[in-house]
């Protein structure tokens, strides 16, 4: 009896204990009224806007911390801590006049010296940032990278409240590169305090402050009652990280969220269902989707070939189905509502006639093997499936690749595979982030030229556009590059997403913005939750 | 002492079988036909097999044929598993999908026991410092834990078939390599091996004589069990991702493509599981049943 | 006794050891950069350079081994590439939930294969039998990762009984349908072993003694038929336990179950090398300490076995 007692003693234990494990970790929802509830699918990588690369960070540090200026809902940049700036004659000084009495959560007042430590941090190696190139056009900012001066002689700060930035040559788009997440601001001794844990303790001066973090599960924000331009609407912000999206669905439908993005395989129940659609928004991303060509492999290097690619490739039916409504069709690299994208430019047609005639010009009339790489994600696969299947039509066999993201664009920059899906989000509104990066030769491999396109008339052409600050005239500049390039197809151009959101009732004054950073949620409000 | 090399201790002891011949392998294969779970299993491998190898007659589409207009559709007459988001038949997939599996359980576990025997054999003959760094590694290859293993050398590698099956049989070959040391060990000391080797018979006269017919039963055994583990790698490789690549036909991929469609195409995903299923049975039951057919001293 | 654990804990060290050396070289012979996936779409090859000087990435390999040696022996993992937190932090931050999914599918499994077993058991060869014995052999044949999904369909996606992924912050409705998907596979062996050991011991003498005596049916199967399974259930759970906590991989993403196994997933996908590395090492140790206990908890159980 007595071994018995024993056995059964162990195993009851057990039993006990993992119970006690059950309910031990039970935690609530907040259930406060005026807690906005969103979700992030994973993790934030960081809140410290020095390492911030991925527009999940971006838009939390957008949140916890203010910039010089900021993105409005649109293409326009408005004033932030900097009240008003002046640009010299030749372009090249930005005077800013910082707001006074801006104060870090930490209670300390935001001066003309953060700004400076601010974007030196980024440039610094010891901060591991990998954003040197938004400050990169700053004058002396190349010496100080390099380890050549103490600090980076274009900033300079005139007064506590009065910030210089000098350029090495006039560039239109700079004011935009200060609105983007490594020009926040952040105060040197929370920084100096934390040292690489201060994405853990982040000290802005943004409208939100972080006030839990349990990694993986749920972060949570309170209004910043001190805010310069006055508290948020809502008292809190609950994000909770869900993953998977068939939760988000159910989350959303339990009312546990505030509004979701709508799932591509459920597109049609949202938004044919009556009670939802006066709840729906969509928003055309700044982001095009593209299969990369390598156009210095043969024979991709053949305009012919390329041109073949583009017209065997189905994108429009890819797109009706696999994606109903979430994009439009690309006809070039400049995504619609920026300066210089061209509606007038014909998208390529479905024609794989047409490509089996390219082919055959090009000396290939029984088709050619390729491999195209891509990331480990389900979607990509989806795509590509589509398009191999449309490429298997002409005669062109691919082979799909998956690799990590770091082994990819290794393989990208060493030229390796001869094409490769890859997305490219604007990180400021304008076309030269379209143009610059991805087409000028002098940025090929991680710089964004991953194509290798070279064409010495473009490369004069980008460089005479970014110096060009009249509107219109850039606006000429930008429309030709960009049909130069589309018409001798570096890319297979596939589409630009539109993204559709579904929101609570209750919910007022919910948007959607052209920028991913530009929201700082506060006029966000919530009337009676259902 | 767990009791996984409680098992391999009483095979120490063992005397050596009698040579490959009529006597006691009809006598296993009696025993086999009289189990009737185990005659399944090997009706259901046997079947596999047979789809395997004529998914192209018995296919009432081309697998890889995508039609999109034709997306999703439920299981009817036409298609009788539905169609998946390509409008591709999803049981001309399946069908295809079981060449697939058998493709890379069968490669897998030729490369898992190849190097399993070769490096035990090494270990149990050699002895010494060979031995312990062999047997040291045996014991790092089991803390490992084994998909994460997995999962690292696909995702390193370029993921594709072979490297499936290299990737499985190289984290499969362990079990196979302390088994086969054991088996070298209780043949040396085995009198009749002294015997033998006083007499003058070379080292490779008495491992071909004597080590491989006694190691016979234990691979047989080995290969099919391990196939059951080996389909279940390839599966869950795939099911991430990093396993067979699109557009090939594999269960584990379908599942992984069926998974955003739970809710409005559950057929995508139910199918190709239940043939998984169906196929790991096979294998675990023809396997139990050889175990007890060929070595009645390890039926636990 | 003693001498024996002391001795079996010296084994694990060059173990742990070659877990270390087998993962580094692996990690660091395979082509790709981990540099290249921690920076975002654009970045200029100065940047790429002074990264790999400030993570020492440019050393000779032999000498980032040591180091990371060194850190370990000194309790210290090192921090993340991509999230720059140390990984140490992160590990015992996942390890307690995924703990939590493994003693809650053990328990599901628990119950699951001893009432599924007894009901076998108690009537051989009759049609419940042969139902219970058909899931048992089904739950050890279907993949775990289709069991997960198949359950989201029906219960979360069907029923709406429970949410079909998440955390929820630990709340239990969250963590149901994942530990019955941990607890399938064993919860088959369970029953499989408790079906056959009962049958052995109700033909046993003692039992038919007990039986005599007049004691209620119900009592005897408790009290000496299951004690003769505890050990072989012990044994199904104690192996099964290390493979729950890396080979919870698949039911961890599934779910989206922020443990060890999903953080090591992503880490692998991201080439997140300090994380990688820690991870294996942490699980490697997890799985011989609990290799250990579970041949310490057989002599206690079972006097027979002893060690020499």
């Amino acid at each position: 009896m007595k071994e018995n007692l024993g056995s059964w003693l162990s195993y009851g234990l057990i039993f006990t204990v993992s119970i006690l494990i059950w309910f031990g970790c039970g935690g609530g929802r907040n259930q406060e009224a005026k807690v906005y509830h969103t979700y992030l699918s994973a993790d934030p990588t960081t809140l410290d806007p020095a390492l911030s690369n991925d527009a999940g960070s971006g838009e939390l540090c957008a949140l916890l911390y203010d910039g010089l200026v900021r993105f409005g809902a649109g293409t326009e940049i408005l004033p932030d801590i900097a009240e008003s700036w002046d640009i010299s004659a030749d372009s090249k000084t930005y005077t800013f006049h910082l707001r006074p009495g801006v104060r870090f959560t930490n209670g300390r007042e935001v001066t003309a010296w953060d700004f400076k430590y601010s974007f030196e941090r980024v440039l610094n190696p010891k901060s591991k940032s990998s954003r040197g190139w938004v400050f990169q056009d700053i004058l002396g900012a190349v010496a100080f990278l390099a380890g050549k001066a103490e600090g980076v002689s274009g900033i300079q700060v005139l007064d506590e409240v009065t910030l210089r930035i000098s350029l090495v040559e006039p560039f239109a788009p700079f004011l935009g590169f200060l609105a983007m997440p490594a020009a926040l601001v952040v105060p040197l001794e929370e920084v100096e305090r934390w040292g690489e844990d201060f994405s853990e303790h982040p000290v802005g001066c943004g409208p939100w402050k972080l006030e839990g973090w349990v990694h993986d599960d749920h972060l949570q924000l309170r209004a910043n009652e001190d805010y310069f331009a006055g508290s948020p609407k809502l008292s809190g912000i609950l994000y909770r990280i869900i993953p998977e999206t068939m939760t988000v669905t159910a989350e959303f439908e339990a009312g546990n969220l505030d509004w979701m993005s709508i799932p591509s395989a459920e597109f049609d129940r949202w938004v044919e269902n009556p009670k939802w659609k006066p709840y729906i928004l969509s928003q055309l991303k700044l982001q095009d989707t593209y299969i990369g060509i390598n156009n210095q492999k043969p024979p991709f290097n053949d305009i012919r070939v390329r041109q073949a690619l583009n017209y065997a490739v189905d994108v429009a039916t890819i797109m009706k189905t696999i994606r109903p409504g979430r994009g439009i069709r690309a006809n070039g690299a400049i995504p619609p509502g920026l300066l210089g994208s061209d509606p007038q430019r014909k998208a390529y047609p479905y024609d794989p006639n047409r490509a089996r005639q390219l082919l055959a010009q090009a000396g290939y009339p029984d088709g050619l093997s390729m491999e195209i790489w891509k990331m480990q994600s389900p979607e990509v696969t989806r795509i590509l499936e589509a398009v191999q299947a449309y490429l298997a039509d002409v005669g062109i066999r691919a082979e799909i690749i998956s690799r990590d993201w770091g082994m990819l664009k290794q393989a990208i920059n060493r030229g390796e595979p001869d094409a490769y899906y890859m997305t490219w989000l604007a990180d400021y509104p304008d076309g030269e982030n379209f143009l610059f990066p991805t087409f000028h030769s002098v940025n090929w491999g991680g710089g964004g030229n991953r194509a290798r396109y070279k064409n010495e008339q473009v490369d004069a052409l980008i460089e005479r556009a970014r110096r060009t600050l009249d509107d219109a005239q850039r606006e000429q500049l930008y429309r030709k590059i960009d049909g130069t390039v589309f018409e001798e197809a570096a890319w297979i151009y596939l589409w630009y997403p539109k993204i559709f959101v579904v929101h609570q009732p209750w919910l007022r004054n919910f948007r959607q913005n052209l920028m991913f950073n530009a929201d700082k949620l506060l006029d966000l409000d919530i009337v009676e939750r259902g | 002492m767990s009791p996984e090399t409680k098992m391999k201790t009483s095979q120490e002891t063992k005397e050596p079988q009698e040579r490959l011949g009529g006597g006691p392998w009809y006598e296993a294969w009696r025993r086999l036909r009289r189990n009737r779970i185990a005659m399944f299993g090997l009706g259901v491998v046997l079947c596999l097999m047979l789809v395997g190898a004529l998914a192209g007659l018995m296919a009432p589409y081309d697998p890889y044929q995508i039609d999109l207009e034709n997306r999703l559709l439920p299981p009817s007459r036409s298609h009788l598993f539905g169609t998946d988001d390509f409008g591709r038949d999803i049981f001309s997939r399946t069908l295809y999908g079981a060449r697939i599996s058998l493709e890379v359980g069968i490669l897998s576990r030729s490369v898992a026991l190849s190097l399993g025997i070769l490096l035990g054999v090494l270990a149990g003959y050699f002895g010494g410092k060979l031995d312990q760094l062999i047997m040291r590694l045996t014991d790092v290859m089991f803390a490992f834990p084994a998909l994460l293993f997995l999962i690292g050398i696909t995702a390193a590698l370029k993921p594709s078939l072979t490297t499936l099956f290299l990737a499985i049989g190289f984290v499969g070959w362990a079990p196979m390599a302390r088994l086969m040391r054991a088996q070298v060990l209780a043949t040396k000391e085995n009198d009749y091996i002294t015997a033998a080797r006083a007499v003058g018979i070379g080292t490779g006269r008495i491992i071909r004589r004597h080590l491989f017919p006694n190691c016979l039963a234990p691979v047989i055994i080995s290969f099919s069990m391990g196939m059951a583990a080996a389909i279940m790698a390839e599966a869950s490789l795939s099911f991430i991702g990093l396993g067979a690549q699109p557009p090939t036909p594999s269960w584990g991929s379908m599942i992984s493509l069926g998974r955003e469609y739970l809710r409005s195409a559950p057929w995508v995903t139910v199918y190709p599981g239940l043939a998984i299923g169906l196929t790991v049975l096979g294998f675990n039951l023809l396997g139990d049943g050889l175990r007890d057919a060929l070595d009645p001293k390890m039926k636990v | 006794m003693t001498e024996y654990v002391i001795r079996r804990i010296l084994l694990v060290i060059p173990v742990l050891f070659g877990v270390t050396l087998v993962t580094f070289v692996l990690m660091y012979v395979v082509p790709g950069d981990p540099v290249l996936s921690m920076v975002g779409e654009r970045y200029d090859q100065e940047t790429i350079e002074s990264l790999r000087a400030e993570l020492h990435l440019n050393d000779p390999l032999p000498v980032q081994y040591l180091r990371y040696i060194w850190g370990v022996v000194r309790g210290d993992l090192g921090r993340s590439f991509i999230t720059r937190r140390p990984v140490m932090e992160s590990i015992l931050e996942k390890f307690p939930n995924t703990l939590r999914l493994a003693f809650s599918a053990m328990v599901v499994a628990t119950l699951i294969g001893l009432v599924v077993g007894i009901i076998s058991a108690v009537k051989p060869y009759s049609i419940w039998d042969r139902l219970s014995m058909t899931f048992a052999l089904a739950g050890i044949s279907v993949p775990v990762f289709w069991v997960g999904l198949i359950l989201i369909l029906i219960v979360a996606v069907q029923l709406r009984l429970l949410p079909p992924s998440g955390f929820g912050g630990g709340h239990i409705k969250y963590l149901i349908l994942p530990a019955i998907t941990l607890g399938t596979r064993s919860s088959a062996f369970i029953a499989r072993m408790t079906r056959a050991n009962m049958l052995e011991v109700i033909h046993e003498d003692y039992i038919r003694t007990a039986r005599s005596k007049g004691l209620r049916e119900f009592w005897v199967i408790n009290k000496h038929a299951l004690r003769n399974v505890l050990i072989p259930i012990i044994t199904v759970l104690g192996m099964d336990f290390g493979s729950y906590l890396s080979g919870s991989v698949l039911t961890e993403s599934i779910f989206g179950w922020p443990g060890l196994g999903r953080y090591t997933l992503l880490a692998i996908l991201k080439r997140d090398f300090p994380v990688i590395q820690g991870a294996v090492l942490f699980m490697a140790v997890v799985f011989v300490t609990v290799n250990l206990a579970v041949d310490l908890l057989y002599s206690v159980l079972d006097p027979r076995i002893r060690y020499k």
